[in-house]
C-alpha cells in the first residue's frame, strides 16, 4: 500500500501529471474565488474536453479542481461575505467580520492553513481506509448496494439543505429524469414516446451541464451587473505563525475528523461538514459568544471541515463507486465516460488510477496551500470580475460539451431544457444537489434492486438474511422518520436549528 | 487557325469529359468518409474503428480523410439508426457487433442486419465462460451437472437482451433450462459479480478471460469449434456435449442502397488494410483473428444468430419480471 502510494506520489511529480494537477488546483482556486462560479461547474465543463485525454490525467485534473475550488471559496467568503463556493458559506460567518475588523490577512491565513490541515487528515484516512474498505465492498452484492444507495438517497434529501420535503421532491425529480430510455434491467425501451432520440434517455453530461451551469448562467444574467467591493488584503503573502497552529491544532483536528466522516457518508456535500464542524466548535468553545463576530475558531472549523470533506467523499467513490457528494457524482460520471467501471474492483482493475487520484488529492492540497498563501492578493481581485463577462464564453463551452458527447444536437436541447428546470428549482429553493444525486443514483438503485430480486428468484425475502443490507436500510428509515418523530415531540413554532437556517441555493 | 483552335478546344473538352466519366468511379471517395461508432471513445469497438481510420488514411489508393464519430447510447441503437438513415453515398459507414440482431429481437429497434448494406466483417471475437477461480465450479461439466441436479442453483451474470445474455441462455436451454440469469450489466459489472461470489459464471471475450485471470477469473469453456490458441487448456462447448457455438462479429455497415462500385472500393480498402502487418498485430491485440469476411458470410452468420435468438426472447423478457 505504502509502495503504491509512494509510487503514485512520485509519478505525480513528473512534469505532465504535475502540470495537470497544478492546472486543476489553480483554476479551481480561481473559480472558487469568483462568486457565481463553482468547482462543480468547472468540472462539468472540462469533462468533454477530457474525452481524448488519458483517463488518469483527466481525473487528476478534476481532483485538482475539486481541491482548489473548495479552498478558493474562502477568499470571497472572507473578503466579500459572498461564498465563492457553497461549501464556504459558513466561513462568511466569522471570516468577513474578521476582515472588516482589520484582520483580512489573518482570517485568510487561518482559513488556508486549516484547509491544508483538513485536507491532510482526510488524505490520511483516504489512504488508510480505502484499500480495506474496497476489499470489504467486494463482498457487497446487489442487496447491499440497493441498501447503500437507498441510504444515500435519503441522506442527501434529509441533511442537504433546510427543507427535507424540498430535498425529497428535488431528488424525486432527478429520479424521474433518469427514467426514460433503454432500461438496462429488462432490455426494453421506456417512456420514449416513440421518439428515437429519446432511446438513450437523458445523458448525464447534458443534464449536469444544464442543471448546474446553464441554470447559473440564467440566474447571473438576470441578476444583472453587480460588482462587489472587496476588502483589500494589504499583504502579498499570508502565513500563520507556529503558535497559532498549535493553538488551533485541536480544533483543526476535530473539524477535520467531522469533515472526513461526513464526507464518507454518501451523498452529503462539503457545506454540511462545515456547518456541523462549526456547530461543534461553538459548543465546545470557551468563547461561544465570539462566534459570528469574527471568531478565529469559526473560520478554522469551517475551512478544516470542508476541505476534509473532499477527501472523505472520495473514499466511497473509489471503494464502492458511490458518490460521497454531488461533485463526486461528476467524477463518477467522468469515470464512466472514460469507460472505467467504478466499484470495489477499481483497486484491482485500475489500481494505478485510484492511487493517482489519491496522490493528486494530497499533492493538490500542498499546491493549494502554496498558491493560496502567495497569490491571495491577486486572487482576491478575481472576485471583482463581473460574471457577465464570463457568461457568454461559458455558455459556448456548454454547448460544445453537450454536443461532443454523442455528436447529437438533441443533447444540446436537453441541456438547455434542464438549465431552465434547474433555474426554476433554484428560484423555488429546491436543492439542486439532491436532484443530481437522485438522477445519478436512481438508475443504480433500480438496477441493483431488480438484479437482487432476479438473483433470489423473484422474492425480496432474501434481504432479511443480509445483515449489512438491512443495516443500511435501517439507517435510511431512521433518517427519514427521525425528523417526523422529533417534530411530534416539539411544538410547532420552535424554529429550526442553526444548520437549518443557513440555507443556500447551491449544493 | 480558328478551326484548329476550336477543334483543339473540342478535343480538350471531350478529353476532360472522358476522364471525368472514367473517374466517376475512381473519384469515390472525394470527401471525408465518416465512421459512426456506437460506443464512447476508448472502448474496444472504438479502438478497431480507429485502427482502420489510420490504415485508410495511409492508403494512397483510398486517398480520403476518415472521421470517427462516437455516438454512444441505448445499447448502440442510436448509432445504428443513424447509420441506417444516412445518405447511401458511401460517405457514412459504421461498425457494430452481434447486438445489431439482439436489439431487433428484443424490440428495441425495428430493424436488423437486413436493413443495411453489409460491407463485411473484420473478424470475429472468440467467447467463453469464466468462473470464480476459488469458489466457482470446478469445470464446465461440473457446472452443468450441478444445474441439472439442483435447478436454479447456478447463477449467470448477464446484461439483459444482449448477446452476453442469449449465449449463456442457450447453454442453459441445451442443459435442460436450469440456470438462473441475473442482471449485472457491462463487462466490469459481470466480472465484479462473479469475483464477488454473487453469481457463478458469466460470458467474456477470450481476451477478457486472459486479462482477468490474475484477478481470479477462471476460464472453463470456449464457444468455438476448436480450442483457441490463447487458452489451449480450455475445452470447447462441443467437447462437453453442448452444441452452442458463438462468436462476436466486428461488422461494418453501410446504409442500404450504396452504389455497388463504391461498396467495391470500400471492400478493397478493407482487404488492403488487413494485409498490413501493423493492422494484423493491432487486431490480434483485441483478440481478433484478422481476416476479412465477405458480406454474404456475415449475413448468413447474423441470420443464424437471429434464428437462434428469436425463440428465446420470451424467456429473456420473463426473466426480468
Amino acid at each position: 500500500m505504502l509502495a503504491s502510494l509512494g509510487g503514485a506520489l512520485l509519478e505525480m511529480l513528473h512534469p505532465v501529471p504535475f502540470f495537470w494537477v497544478a492546472l486543476g488546483v489553480v483554476s479551481g482556486i480561481f473559480v472558487g474565488a469568483i462568486p457565481g462560479l463553482s468547482g462543480g461547474m468547472l468540472i462539468v465543463l472540462v469533462m468533454p474536453l477530457t474525452f481524448y485525454m488519458d483517463h488518469t490525467l483527466a481525473l487528476i485534473l478534476m481532483v485538482g479542481i475539486y481541491v482548489g475550488s473548495v479552498a478558493g471559496g474562502l477568499i470571497s467568503a472572507t473578503l466579500l461575505r459572498m461564498p465563492g463556493t457553497p461549501s464556504s458559506v459558513v466561513t462568511t460567518f466569522d471570516g468577513y467580520p474578521m476582515a472588516r475588523g482589520g484582520q483580512p490577512a489573518r482570517a485568510l491565513a487561518l482559513g488556508i492553513s486549516a484547509s491544508l490541515f483538513g485536507g491532510f487528515v482526510a488524505g490520511f484516512f483516504l489512504v488508510v481506509l480505502s484499500p480495506p474498505l474496497s476489499r470489504w465492498a467486494t463482498s457487497f452484492g446487489p442487496w447491499e448496494y440497493f441498501g447503500l444507495v437507498l441510504m444515500a438517497l435519503v441522506l442527501i434529501a434529509a441533511i442537504s439543505q433546510g427543507s427535507m420535503v424540498k430535498g425529497l421532491i428535488s431528488g424525486a425529480l432527478g429520479l424521474l429524469a433518469a427514467m426514460p430510455g433503454l432500461n438496462a434491467s429488462d432490455g426494453q425501451l421506456r417512456l420514449t414516446f416513440g421518439f428515437h432520440q429519446m432511446d438513450a434517455g437523458f445523458a448525464l453530461l447534458p443534464v449536469l451541464l444544464g442543471v448546474f451551469v446553464v441554470s447559473q448562467i440564467i440566474r447571473d444574467a438576470m441578476d444583472g451587473d453587480k460588482v462587489p467591493e472587496a476588502v483589500d488584503v494589504s499583504r502579498n503573502i499570508v502565513l500563520l505563525e507556529a503558535a497559532a497552529w498549535v493553538r488551533h491544532a485541536w480544533n483543526m483536528l476535530r473539524s477535520a475528523l467531522i469533515g472526513t466522516w461526513i464526507g464518507i457518508l454518501p451523498g452529503v456535500g462539503a457545506s454540511i461538514s462545515s456547518m456541523v464542524a462549526y456547530g461543534v466548535a461553538r459548543t465546545v468553545s470557551r468563547r461561544p459568544d465570539a462566534f459570528g463576530k469574527g471568531s478565529e475558531e469559526g473560520v478554522v472549523a469551517s475551512e478544516s471541515a470542508n476541505n476534509a470533506n473532499v477527501g472523505g467523499a472520495l473514499i466511497p467513490l473509489v471503494t464502492m463507486g458511490i458518490p460521497g457528494s454531488p461533485i463526486d457524482a461528476f467524477l463518477l460520471g467522468a469515470l464512466l465516460l472514460h469507460n472505467i467501471q467504478p466499484g470495489p474492483l477499481l483497486f484491482q482493475t485500475n489500481g494505478d488510477l485510484v492511487w493517482a487520484i489519491i496522490a493528486a488529492y494530497l499533492v493538490g492540497n500542498v499546491l493549494m496551500f502554496l498558491v493560496m498563501s502567495t497569490t491571495v492578493r491577486f486572487t482576491a481581485r478575481l472576485a471583482n470580475i463581473n460574471p457577465a463577462v464570463l457568461l457568454p464564453a461559458i455558455f459556448v463551452f456548454c454547448i460544445i460539451g453537450a454536443y461532443a458527447l454523442s455528436n447529437r444536437l438533441f443533447d444540446v436541447w436537453v441541456m438547455i431544457g434542464f438549465g431552465i428546470l434547474g433555474f426554476l428549482l433554484q428560484r423555488a429553493a429546491f436543492p439542486l444537489g439532491a436532484f443530481v444525486i437522485g438522477f445519478v443514483l436512481s438508475p443504480i438503485f433500480e438496477a441493483e434492486l431488480r438484479s437482487a430480486v432476479m438473483s433470489s428468484g423473484g422474492t425480496i425475502w432474501e434481504l432479511f438474511t443480509r445483515p449489512i443490507a438491512l443495516t443500511f436500510i435501517a439507517v435510511a428509515v431512521l433518517v427519514l422518520f427521525l425528523p417526523l418523530l422529533r417534530g411530534l415531540r416539539r411544538r410547532p413554532g420552535d424554529g429550526p436549528d442553526e444548520a437549518g437556517q443557513t440555507r443556500q441555493s447551491k449544493p | 487557325m480558328n478551326i484548329f483552335r476550336s477543334a483543339a478546344a473540342v478535343l480538350a473538352v471531350a478529353g476532360l469529359m472522358t476522364t471525368a466519366a472514367g473517374n466517376a468511379l475512381a473519384d469515390y471517395p472525394e470527401k471525408p468518409v465518416k465512421i459512426i461508432v456506437p460506443t464512447d471513445a476508448g472502448g474496444a469497438i472504438d479502438g478497431i474503428a480507429r485502427i482502420f481510420q489510420r490504415a485508410f488514411e495511409q492508403d494512397e489508393e483510398f486517398g480520403a480523410t476518415v472521421v470517427v464519430t462516437n455516438m454512444p447510447g441505448a445499447g448502440g441503437t442510436l448509432a445504428t439508426r443513424e447509420i441506417k438513415d444516412a445518405d447511401p453515398d458511401g460517405y457514412t459507414i459504421g461498425l457494430w457487433h452481434n447486438g445489431l440482431v439482439t436489439s431487433a429481437a428484443m424490440g428495441v429497434t425495428d430493424f436488423d442486419h437486413t436493413a443495411f448494406d453489409i460491407i463485411g466483417s473484420t473478424g470475429f471475437v472468440a467467447l467463453g465462460l469464466g468462473v470464480n477461480a476459488e469458489s466457482g465450479p470446478e469445470s464446465f461439466e461440473a457446472m452443468l451437472e450441478q444445474a441439472q441436479q439442483e435447478p436454479e442453483s447456478i447463477k449467470v451474470a448477464v446484461n439483459i437482451g444482449l448477446p452476453v445474455h442469449f449465449i449463456p441462455l442457450m447453454v442453459s436451454e441445451a442443459n435442460g433450462g436450469n440456470m438462473r440469469m441475473v442482471q449485472a450489466g457491462g463487462g466490469a459489472k459481470r466480472l465484479s459479480s462473479v469475483l464477488g461470489g454473487h453469481t457463478h459464471t458469466a460470458l467474456f471475450s477470450v481476451q477478457e478471460l486472459v486479462k482477468y485471470r490474475e484477478s481470479g477469473l477462471k476460464p472453463v469453456v470456449v464457444f468455438s469449434e476448436e480450442r483457441v490458441p490463447q487458452l489451449p487448456d480450455v475445452p470447447t462447448t462441443r467437447e462437453a456435449g453442448i452444441d452452442v457455438l458463438a462468436t462476436d462479429g466486428r461488422i461494418w455497415l453501410a446504409p442500404k442502397g450504396v452504389p455497388e462500385d463504391r461498396m467495391q472500393v470500400l471492400r478493397a480498402a478493407f482487404e488492403r488494410a488487413m494485409e498490413q502487418p501493423e493492422v494484423k498485430d493491432q487486431l490480434e491485440s483485441y483478440g481478433i483473428t484478422p481476416a476479412f469476411i465477405d458480406s454474404d458470410a456475415v449475413t448468413a452468420e447474423l441470420s443464424r444468430v437471429r434464428d437462434e435468438v428469436l425463440p428465446l426472447v420470451e424467456k429473456v423478457r420473463a426473466a426480468a419480471n
